[in-house]
């Protein structure tokens, strides 16, 4: 459907609030459910705990790690509910 | 050497950080100082203790081609161009159900502009309902039965 179809059937005849709308609904409908899902890859650094989160996104999906061990598969991990005790480990 | 990273490794938000974990097991016992022997092995979590070289893959909902200037239902999604200083003429990648429901949160948008609360609401519930609809079609399956006067025996 075009940007003029939308405007029409929502009668207004503003295009770019229209279109500042359309991006609002699309990343509310991103947020909810996973119409195209992106992938990050990062490399993973010893004794380093923080990796950035891409600024692009909208919603985790999910989250894996490398298992070098088992012909490179890329295994989904848990999410921890919890915070841990140690909140910063000075010598990892 | 990472080994079932899917029963080892956990991660955790922290704002615009991913925090990442090792747990580490300890499954023998171990005598203190005093010789006290705790009653079993402790797990921990740990910070990566290894380099991966693309180790960790996020997965993730993002804006991803929002505007386009082919027809997202007649053009394989691969082809289609992102256009990013959309107009009227643009298509929006989304499929039809899809489509109607940005119509109702764009006609919400509007009526809370005017201070029309109660439309508002309603063309919102709309929304919902639509993506609701999209959702539930990945999923239902039609299945037609013959009613008994009709059906061959």
């Amino acid at each position: 459907m075009t940007v003029l179809e939308m405007m029409e059937r929502a009668n207004t005849r503003e295009t770019n609030l229209a279109i500042s709308f359309i991006k609002d609904a699309i990343v509310k409908i991103q947020s909810t459910s996973e119409i195209v899902l992106k992938v990050d890859k990062q490399n993973i650094v010893k004794n380093t705990r923080d990796y950035d989160i891409p600024t692009d996104l909208i919603a985790l999906d999910n989250v894996s790690v490398l298992d070098t061990e088992d012909d490179n598969k890329f295994k989904i991990i848990r999410r921890i509910t919890d915070d841990p005790i140690v909140i910063d480990d000075t010598n990892p | 050497m990472s080994y079932d990273t899917h029963k080892n490794w956990f991660y955790k938000r922290h704002g615009k950080v991913l925090r990442l974990y090792r747990l580490r097991k300890t499954s023998h016992r171990v005598v203190d100082a005093e010789g006290r022997v705790s009653p079993s092995g402790t797990d921990e979590l740990i910070y990566p203790d290894e380099n991966i070289t693309n180790g960790l893959r996020l997965e993730y909902t993002s804006l991803v081609k929002p505007f386009v200037q082919e027809d997202p239902e007649a053009t394989a999604y691969s082809s289609l161009t992102e256009t990013t200083s959309p107009e009227e003429k643009t298509h929006v990648n989304l499929n039809r159900v899809l489509s109607l429901a940005v119509v109702e949160y764009v006609k919400a948008q509007f009526a809370e502009r005017k201070g029309d609360i109660k439309a508002k609401e309603y063309f919102m519930n709309q929304f919902f309902n639509k993506l609701a609809d999209n959702e539930s079609n990945k999923n239902d399956v039609f299945v037609a039965g013959t009613m008994r006067p009709f059906a061959v025996k």
